[in-house]
């Protein structure tokens, strides 16, 4: 008897199952009715948590998601140079409920330097603004004795191969950087990758190396400590007190990453053009411009044309240096 | 004085009721973390990080922390339990761990992984208050020479303690290494092995390597002789270590910390690698070498204490320096940056709050999970009472979870299967994984050091030689090299001997025909990576690094095959097949774990997960319908619930999309 009806609560729990998801799926089919949006927004971050764009995602999704009255969900998607995640957002239904938060290194440096890129940046994709930026910064340890850039390229010119750079990773806007500032200072400095942010100050802070470029957000915490000293930035700081690459006497030294908004380009203009203005006004809301700063980013609007136009410039000077120094497949 | 005094603050602002809140939350959290295969801590940490964000700093941080050190307590228990690493740091507890469940003692090696654990957890916690400062300073003197002799040392160190035959685990170790160097190469970023596969490009990663070779290599051979599930509920016989077992491993437990600790500090070196060390130096040390592999107490406690320690030690170059070593730290110096702390040298003075209240919080902590985790050991001692059968279907759905939940990518699924297959068909040629995965985990940093000084020194070897600390490093490992290739000569002899049997080293057959894979496949890497470029000394190419593990795998492979086939022509030994063994019922299973692949993502999580578990049960173990279809839906159901709805592991939703 126990048995018996062991089994039909089995089987009414089975069927109780099977009936419910279909209900649910009903459901999403008429808030779809309802005008965009009107249901949870995803916001893929292509990188690991807790880096540049993780932070300040979760700023300003956060704010996003208090003024279209939708919450919103950050994912994290790392891999392949942020890769993986942007073609997570290509393969989602492009109905305007999947966004790309990236660093422009995804869209520019490393489609450039694949073998064979899953995408195409300026065809696939729609950028829907630009939040801000992280510049590439020059420092040595603070007991280098070189206190300027000028100081540091005389020595090189007169001992070519001496100098040793550190650098996170191969490939990206520091690396771009360095590459640019040899070529118009016409000097010979030896290019030292290391595994990231945390291993290539170790090495500056033990001496191993004479200098590190990285990108400013990462090397906040040891330019305020005072342990390394910037010697030139590829763009304005204020109250920082850093001369910028174009102050230095090297203006083409000017690669930023950019960090901004995508979708895929298959979504409906009527439905992605809804958020524009949207990301506009959070961006410029001076709330979260000053809570973006605390996290390391430079806040600055730029227009979806705007936006695409500096990628573009940016894709070309990339695309040559990349060939110029072999990095090209 | 002084930091006694800041110390007595510190308890003050560990033990205010809230902070005791969030510690005994994080330790749980991390308890549970580290007992599921599938998720690691720094998942757990990414996971709590945007709701860190509205706590209390001192509160967020105490939690974050307690997560990373409460994993490793929980991280044991699978191992132990289940011979599946809960986490990947504690991959070595499963050698002597596992072997004493079996015997009945799994109640004593869960109890000593605990007691070590919170012995070296205090005592390095000591060592990060009073030393910290100075140690980090020092880590930094090592430069990539240092670095690479170090690397060199201790993958001779733990293949010297290697169990059974001296030239399988060097082909191991080769092996490992090849399969490290898959992915973009980071000094020319040129794809390697990678076949235009965009998942290969950021490297195999170590969870599918981990619970492939490990956990999945097991379940499979569970499935082939489903008895053995007998020996583990029968004989349980005490839940605490005795006194004989304290005198084993108490010296164990303090050298397993100490190495941990210091080892730890270096950046750069995941607690994995000390705990491989201080197994092999317990091994050393040992009285009775030959126990080791088979139930030895100090296996188990030694590596425990290590990774407890590790972390601490991690945590040094952290506040010192504001230098994270590992992807749980730089998630921690994120946390600080949230909160608008600038890390660095003059942290420990700025936030004497935090510091102070962390390091005091972790004493409360390591105490909170003694308590926590001594109660749970005959609590977990039950979970063997589940149905043999049963146990190892969820732990392939662990496993499966813990692959997939890395990236939400259906490829790492597929690499889980291929290692398991891997791990299952070396388990039969007698090959211990343990090696490849330590060199797995050293490749990348070997070949990072050695490059990196070949480009600093233009291409000359001196400086391994001339540097001192390098220099040093370079010796103990041509010592122990060299005391290996004198007494290699007595060990193989062994091969045929009668009392070895097929266990300890594996059958003149399945030598034969490994050798001749290992040959063949070391012959392919090589082509490939003389296309890859290998370069010179001066500027090492992307095909440099796989080039030397092709050769050594190569001239090993050649090594075993040429043994094997002269050593034949003297005796043959007859293989005993194991009772009531029944390959077939694992071939089954993989094949049904690879359907479940294949339509994972189609169908859904829970969907394809109700099937596979209908159809493990009906092949394994028949029963009625009735009872299969309710054990599938419980068990899909509340895997769901766990790790989608409580830890958010991202599982595809499929054709049931718009389920909660």
């Amino acid at each position: 008897m126990i048995q018996r009806l062991k089994g039909k609560k089995a089987w009414a729990i089975l069927t109780g199952f099977c009936i419910i998801p279909w209900m649910f799926s009903v459901n999403t089919v008429w808030s779809q009715e309802k005008g965009y949006p009107s249901k949870p927004i995803e916001a893929v971050i292509n990188a690991a948590p807790g880096g540049s764009s993780d932070i300040s995602t979760r700023i300003i999704t956060e704010e996003l998601s208090r003024r279209l009255k939708v919450p919103f969900v950050v994912i994290n998607h790392e891999g392949a140079g942020g890769m993986t995640g942007a073609v997570k957002v290509l393969k989602a239904k492009p109905d305007g409920y999947t966004l790309l938060s990236t660093g422009s290194s995804s869209m520019t440096c490393v489609p450039l330097q694949s073998p064979d890129p899953p995408f195409d940046t300026f065809k696939d994709f729609i950028p829907l603004c630009c939040y801000g930026s992280t510049p590439v910064v020059f420092v040595v340890h603070k007991s280098s004795p070189f206190k300027t850039l000028e100081e540091l390229i005389r020595f090189a010119k007169g001992n070519p191969g001496k100098l040793t750079c550190g650098l996170p990773n191969i490939g990206r806007e520091p690396h771009l950087d360095l590459e640019l500032l040899k070529k118009a200072a016409a000097v010979n400095i030896k290019v030292i990758p290391y595994k990231g942010t945390g291993d290539v100050i170790a090495a500056l802070l033990g001496k191993h190396i004479d200098m590190v470029a990285q990108t400013y957000i990462a090397s906040i915490p040891y330019l305020k400590s005072g342990e390394t000293r910037a010697m030139a930035i590829t763009q304005k700081v204020a109250n920082s007190g850093i001369p910028t690459t174009a102050e230095t006497g090297y203006p083409h030294v000017n690669i930023s990453v950019l960090l901004g908004f995508f979708v895929s380009a298959k979504t409906p203009k009527t439905t992605y053009e809804k958020l524009i203005p949207h990301l506009e006004g959070v961006v410029k809301d001076p709330d979260i411009a000053k809570k973006l700063e605390t996290s390391g980013v430079l806040p600055e609007y730029k227009s979806p044309s705007d936006f695409t136009a500096e990628l573009k410039d940016n894709w070309d000077s990339i695309s040559k240096i990349v060939e110029e120094i072999g990095l090209k497949k | 004085m002084e930091t006694f005094q800041y110390l007595i603050h510190g308890f003050s602002v560990a033990f205010r009721p809230i902070n005791l809140f969030y510690c005994f939350v994080g330790v749980s959290a991390g308890t549970l973390v580290g007992v599921l295969p599938a998720i690691g801590p720094v998942a757990a940490v990414a996971l709590l990080l945007p709701t860190a964000y509205y706590l209390d700093p001192v509160g967020a941080i105490i939690m974050l922390v307690g997560i990373q050190y409460g994993a490793m307590y929980g991280g044991s228990t699978t191992s132990i339990l289940v011979n599946v690493p809960g986490e990947s740091s504690s991959v070595v507890t499963c050698l002597d761990g596992y072997p004493m469940a079996l015997k009945g003692r799994a109640g004593p090696a869960l109890g000593i992984a605990a007691f070590g654990s919170f012995i070296a957890g205090t005592l390095s916690i000591i060592g990060l208050a009073l030393f910290a400062p100075a140690l980090g300073r020092m880590a930094l003197h090592l430069g990539s020479p240092e670095y690479f002799t170090l690397m060199i040392m201790a993958l001779t160190i733990v293949t010297y303690m290697a169990r059974g035959s001296m030239i399988k685990a060097v082909m191991m170790v080769a092996l490992g290494l090849i399969l490290s160097t898959v992915g973009l190469d980071m000094f020319t970023t040129k794809p390697r092995f990678t076949y235009r596969l965009l998942t290969l490009q950021d490297g195999i990663q170590v969870i599918p390597l981990v619970i492939g070779l490990f956990g999945l290599r097991e379940v499979l051979n569970n499935f082939q002789s489903p008895f053995r599930g007998e020996l583990l509920t029968t004989r349980i016989k005490s839940f605490l270590p005795t006194l004989q077992d304290w005198k084993d491993s108490i010296l164990s437990i303090l050298r397993g910390g100490t190495l941990g600790f210091f080892m730890g500090i270096l950046p750069g070196i995941s607690p994995m690698v000390p705990t491989f060390i201080s197994y092999g130096l317990e091994k050393k040390l040992s009285k009775h070498p030959e126990k080791f592999g088979s139930g030895a107490i100090e296996g188990v406690a030694g590596p425990e204490a290590c990774n407890n320690a590790a972390v601490c030690g991690t945590q040094v170059p952290l506040f010192s320096l504001g230098i994270p070593t590992n992807a749980l730290n730089s998630l921690l110096l994120a946390a600080f940056i949230i909160f608008g702390m600038t890390p660095g040298p003059q942290f420990i003075k700025n936030y004497p709050d935090l510091f102070w209240g962390l390091v005091a919080s972790m004493c409360v902590g390591n105490a909170m999970l003694l308590v926590l985790n001594l109660p749970l050991i005959p609590l977990w001692i039950k979970v063997l009472k589940v149905p043999f059968v049963l146990l190892n279907i969820l732990i392939v759905i662990f496993c499966i979870i813990g692959a997939y939940s890395i990236n939400q990518q259906i490829e790492d699924i597929y690499l889980l299967i291929i290692f398991g297959l891997a791990g299952f068909l070396t388990k039969m040629l007698v090959y211990e994984p343990a090696p490849l995965i330590l060199a797995f985990i050293l490749g990348p940093m070997i070949e990072k050091s050695l490059r990196q000084s070949l480009l600093f020194s233009d291409g000359s070897f001196n400086v391994f030689i001339t540097r001192p600390i390098a220099a040093v490093f370079l010796a103990v490992t041509a010592v122990i090299i060299t005391t290996a290739i004198v007494t290699a000569p007595k060990k193989s002899a062994k091969y045929t001997e009668k009392s070895e049997g097929p266990g300890k080293e594996g059958s003149v057959r399945g030598d034969r025909l490994s050798g001749l894979f290992g040959l063949l496949f070391g012959i392919f890497i090589v082509i490939e990576s003389i296309r890859l470029h290998v370069g010179g000394f001066r500027h090492p190419g992307p095909g440099f690094f796989p080039l030397l593990g092709a050769i050594l795998l190569v001239g090993l492979s050649t090594v075993l095959l040429f043994r094997s086939v002269w050593v034949s022509s003297r005796t043959t030994v007859a293989v005993a097949r194991r009772e009531r063994e029944r390959p077939r019922l694992a071939l089954y299973a993989l094949i049904g774990i690879s359907v479940y692949a294949l339509i994972f993502e189609w169908l859904g999580f829970i969907l394809s997960t109700f099937l596979l578990v209908i159809f493990l049960l009906r092949v394994l173990s028949p029963r009625k319908w009735r009872i299969i279809l309710l054990t599938a839906l419980i068990v899909s159901l509340s895997a769901y619930a766990l790790f989608n709805v409580l830890l958010k592991s991202g599982l595809p939703k499929g054709i049931l999309e718009g389920f909660p």
